[in-house]
């Protein structure tokens, strides 16, 4: 087995909470309704996982700076269960002083009481699932929770004294006017969240959402109308102070996700619960994606994990290209001919003289990055396949 | 070997009527094959003719059979290929018997196919032996069969023998009949060694080996011999006859059929219809009727990696080694890069060999849309062949063009008359003659340009006819046509393997039909890809695949990576088997597609 990749960077810690009360008609995430008796269970085969790692390098020797509560809806915990995991957490790995600990919300599930046992418990970032801030929107996206319930979410959420509130939303739905879209914005703006995420929806393979889009019975919105809604969210969400940092997500400076961002520069990630995914900088893994699968499985002292990827040079070479291009802050030249000993400039010639050359031109110079023009956030995939 | 023990036959059949397993049949009765040897249909050993159930190449066999008479005789079966695309092989099969079995299906009755092969027979003057086979078939219908035979050739109904090649009943009773009614070959045993190849194989150990049927004179291992066409002299090292393997004699002499080795390392030396002469005592003349095989329908053939080029060139080398009628020469595309433009007797050896290719030497392979050669008179006077609509010369430099005409015999129910009858207009037949074989199937003569038939002809005509149409053909020459070049372009830019020549009042629809489905096949890319159709430079047809808008996954967190990775590996991964037009990348399928353009 290869020597542990050398990273100097902090690691990330994600937890899956795979429970939901109901499943988005959207949603292609693992998550399971109406099992939350499940919970105590699943609790404890976490805490069986956590204990493995954490006896298992390269993790023993890792410094993390974030833990990330996801799902499904990890609300659906009670404040003293967060607790308890992040104290386990904090016993058997090295954190940093500043660790960002983001929990996701549900609108309407979690209590103002509950809220403030989370921050008890250590939680200091919250992300709240808002989506949309039109009743009819959010039933088309078949969401359970209303708008009042988002803002008394909101109102919770800085009743409990969080300075660091992210706001979800969803764009381009099926027949969404672009005034609609607007007012979303506006509303999620007056709410002062420090992040915003702000999501194209995606017609996934196998979501209710795609069965109807194939039956004809809803016509996804056409690439021409989504352009002009991305671009007028980018240029709006910029002008009120938002940085576009990455495809879908905007920050006030300094409140950019550090979590998030740790999947994009390369660091090591450590993902437990039910369908997460790991990565030590050569190999990725990821665990079953049922959970009764992985409590049964902990419970037999065997690791959960379905599936694993060694990722040879070129594959790193490669999501360093892809993961760099999705962030304002682009590829930074000098680090990646460094770690990968090579020529940037004549290795990718072909395919900067293609990208640069193009009307208009989809990728430019920032000193000694390459980011992404404003057309090549459009076609940031096309651009990322140039490098295969 | 007295002459007067030999009878030479062939069996004239059509696709599934029986011919293969009567042959079978006769191979157990004079014990040819054993038991225990015997697996079905022993004289179609290529795996591709098993499956297609049909004979590509002729074949032949020996066998000694002790008749009622209590004369012990030599049967010699000379198989004959059952498609159109051969019917030159037929002919020289046919003209190394005296005889030939006609087998016709009691339930399907008399099929084009059979009728064509037995007219060359009856030309031929070979005594022809009617059978009705599958007699046993609930839904045989004897009487109606025999009248379509006697209204065919003319014979007494007592002279149809009637069989079931699978029971064996009335087999032996068929080869009586060949032993009494077919003539014992003729031949001057004191003249000069002429002797008729009606086939040749090739063997990597021992070369081209010919089939041979001796007309006059003797041939004898240790003689040299001659072709006629080619004046080449070798030494024979090896005669014989072909039981179930080859078994060497020291001679055969007139009326045998066999085999001769002479060290000949090339097919082309052993062409079928050929005359073998004694090279120190040379005869005067050949035996009649050798005819040059000429390709008439031509197609690039190029490697979908061009890192295959070379095994292509090697594969298609030794492909011609055991079939001299394939003929290919380089040829550069700029869409395609490497590859060769390869001649072929007719759409179904086209199959055959594109098949062998990628079967048997494991070659991924793509084929440009075939055509026919036209003769391209130059306003300077000069006829120039044309093979390749790429090579056709701009339209100021040449008068007129000539194409190739076929003429046709299809036979159909006469309920289906009207279908083939639209279909013939469609593809530009020339209407000659209508005649009926009995008063429920109707005998169609039409002249049609090669050209129109070559493509999905026959397909359309059995769909328009719901199976029933058989249909055959002959060359019969050049003639002038309204004939353009219909070029596609991709942004501006032509596609040399998608040029086509095509009737004129025809571009305009097949320029859309392409224009149409090429936009169905290539994907979007980062710019608008324009597709015309063109005739010189006049643009008939556009459509256009819009460029991509949109491109951009939304979420790409820890789980997605790996997915998000390998979609892109994947894509890549097509995109290399994409040809690269300019900038345009297009898929292979495109280049077949206009194949199968409706």
């Amino acid at each position: 087995m290869a020597a542990p990749a050398k990273n100097s960077k902090t690691a990330a810690l994600y937890i899956h909470i795979p429970f939901c009360t109901k499943r988005c008609d959207y949603c292609d995430f693992y998550t399971v309704a109406n099992q939350e008796h499940i919970i105590p269970s699943y609790l404890a085969a976490l805490e069986t996982e956590i204990g493995h790692y954490a006896a298992t390098p390269p993790w023993q020797i890792q410094h993390f700076s974030t833990i990330y509560f996801g799902g499904g809806t990890p609300s659906l915990l009670t404040p003293p269960q967060v607790q308890h995991i992040i104290k386990t957490l904090k016993r058997v790995f090295t954190f940093t002083d500043d660790t960002e600990v983001t929990f996701e919300v549900n609108p309407g599930s979690a209590t103002q009481e509950n809220m403030h046992g989370y921050v008890d418990a250590g939680v200091n970032r919250l992300s709240i699932g808002a989506q949309s801030f039109l009743p009819k929107e959010l039933q088309q996206l078949d969401r359970v929770h209303s708008v009042d319930e988002t803002i008394a979410t909101v109102e919770s959420v800085r009743g409990a004294g969080i300075g660091n509130l992210s706001i979800d939303l969803i764009f381009a739905l099926p027949g969404q006017r672009p005034s609609n879209w607007r007012y979303s914005l506006e509303r999620a703006l007056e709410l002062q969240p420090e992040h915003i995420s702000a999501y194209n929806l995606t017609i996934e393979q196998g979501t209710p959402l795609q069965r109807s889009v194939a039956a004809g019975k809803v016509y996804p919105m056409s690439e021409g109308r989504q352009r002009l809604f991305y671009n007028h969210t980018i240029g709006f969400l910029e002008q009120h102070g938002y940085s576009h940092y990455e495809v879908s997500n905007y920050a006030k400076p300094g409140f950019e996700s550090r979590h998030n961002s740790k999947y994009w520069d390369g660091s090591f990630y450590l993902g437990l619960g039910a369908s997460a995914h790991s990565f030590d900088g050569r190999r990725r893994y990821w665990n079953v994606r049922s959970f009764a699968q992985y409590i049964k499985q902990l419970k037999h002292a065997q690791l959960p994990v379905a599936g694993e990827e060694m990722l040879t040079k070129p594959q790193r070479e490669f999501e360093t290209i892809m993961l760099g291009l999705r962030q304002k802050s682009g590829i930074d030249v000098r680090d990646f001919e460094r770690e990968y000993e090579i020529d940037f400039q004549s290795k990718y010639r072909n395919q900067l003289t293609k990208l640069t050359s193009h009307v208009p031109p989809l990728i430019r110079w920032h000193e000694s990055r390459l980011v992404l023009t404003r057309e090549g956030w459009l076609l940031c995939d096309a651009v990322c396949a140039e490098f295969v | 070997m007295n002459p007067a023990t030999i009878r030479n036959f062939c069996i004239i059949a059509h696709i599934d009527h029986g011919k293969s397993t009567l042959a079978d049949r006769f191979l157990e009765i004079t014990a040819t094959v054993r038991a225990g040897e015997m697996h079905d249909q022993v004289l179609d050993d290529m795996d591709l003719e098993r499956e297609r159930g049909i004979t590509i190449k002729a074949h032949a066999i020996t066998m000694k059979y002790a008749a009622v008479d209590k004369t012990l005789y030599t049967l010699n079966l000379i198989d004959t290929p059952g498609h159109v695309d051969f019917s030159y092989e037929v002919s020289r099969s046919l003209a190394a018997c005296e005889g030939a079995i006609l087998v016709v299906d009691a339930a399907q009755g008399v099929e084009a196919q059979t009728i064509s092969t037995l007219y060359q027979a009856i030309e031929g003057d070979l005594t022809i032996i009617p059978v009705i086979n599958k007699v046993d078939l609930p839904s045989a219908q004897i009487d109606v069969v025999k009248q379509q035979i006697i209204d065919l050739i003319g014979c007494d109904e007592e002279e149809i023998l009637l069989a079931s090649a699978k029971s064996g009943k009335g087999v032996q009773e068929i080869l009586e009949a060949v032993i009494s009614r077919v003539p014992a070959p003729v031949g001057d045993e004191n003249a000069p060694l002429r002797a008729l190849v009606f086939d040749s194989v090739y063997d990597p150990y021992r070369g081209a080996i010919a089939y041979i049927r001796v007309v006059h004179g003797e041939i004898h291992t240790g003689m040299d011999i001659k072709f006629f066409t080619t004046g080449k002299v070798f030494e024979i090292t090896e005669v014989g006859t072909l039981r179930l393997k080859k078994e060497p004699t020291q001679s055969l002499s007139i009326g045998e059929v066999g085999y001769c080795i002479a060290g000949i390392k090339d097919v082309l030396d052993t062409k079928v219809g050929d005359t073998i002469m004694d090279a120190s005592n040379p005869a005067s003349a050949p035996l009649p009727g050798y005819r040059e095989v000429l390709p008439m329908v031509f197609a690039g053939v190029f490697p979908t990696v061009s890192e295959d080029y070379e095994d292509l060139r090697t594969a298609l080398d030794k492909l011609r080694l055991n079939d001299a009628a394939l003929v290919f020469e380089p040829e550069t595309s700029v869409a395609l890069g490497f590859g060769f433009r390869v001649g072929f007797l007719g759409l179904l050896h086209m199959e055959i060999v594109q098949e062998r290719l990628e079967r048997e030497y494991g070659l991924d392979l793509l084929t440009t849309l075939p055509n026919v050669e036209y003769k391209v008179h130059m306003t300077d006077g000069r006829i120039v062949d044309v093979d390749n609509p790429a090579d056709l010369p701009s339209r100021g430099g040449y008068n007129f063009i000539e194409e190739p005409y076929i003429t046709s015999q299809i036979i159909v129910p006469k309920e289906f008359i009207g279908n083939v009858m639209k279909l013939a207009m469609d593809r530009r037949g020339i209407y000659k003659n209508t005649s009926y074989i009995d008063p429920t199937r109707a005998d169609i003569t039409y002249e049609f340009p090669l050209t129109e038939i070559i493509f999905d002809f026959f397909d359309k005509l059995k769909s328009m006819t719901k199976g029933y149409a058989s249909f055959d053909y002959d060359f019969i020459g050049f003639k002038r046509g309204d004939l353009v070049k219909l070029d596609i372009l991709i942004n501006g830019d032509p596609v040399d393997a998608l040029s086509h020549i095509v009737h004129k009042d025809k571009a305009y629809d097949w320029g859309r039909k392409i224009c149409s489905k090429m936009k169905e096949i290539i994907p979007r890319q980062m710019f608008e890809v324009a597709i015309q159709a063109a005739i010189g430079s006049k643009i008939i047809s556009r459509e256009t695949v819009r460029a991509m808008r949109k491109d951009v996954t939304s979420k790409c967190y820890g789980g997605d990576i790996t997915r998000k990775r390998k979609l892109l590996e994947k894509q890549k991964e097509g995109k290399r088997r994409m040809k690269q037009l300019g900038k345009v990348e297009i898929p292979q399928d495109a280049f077949l597609a206009i194949l199968k353009v409706d």
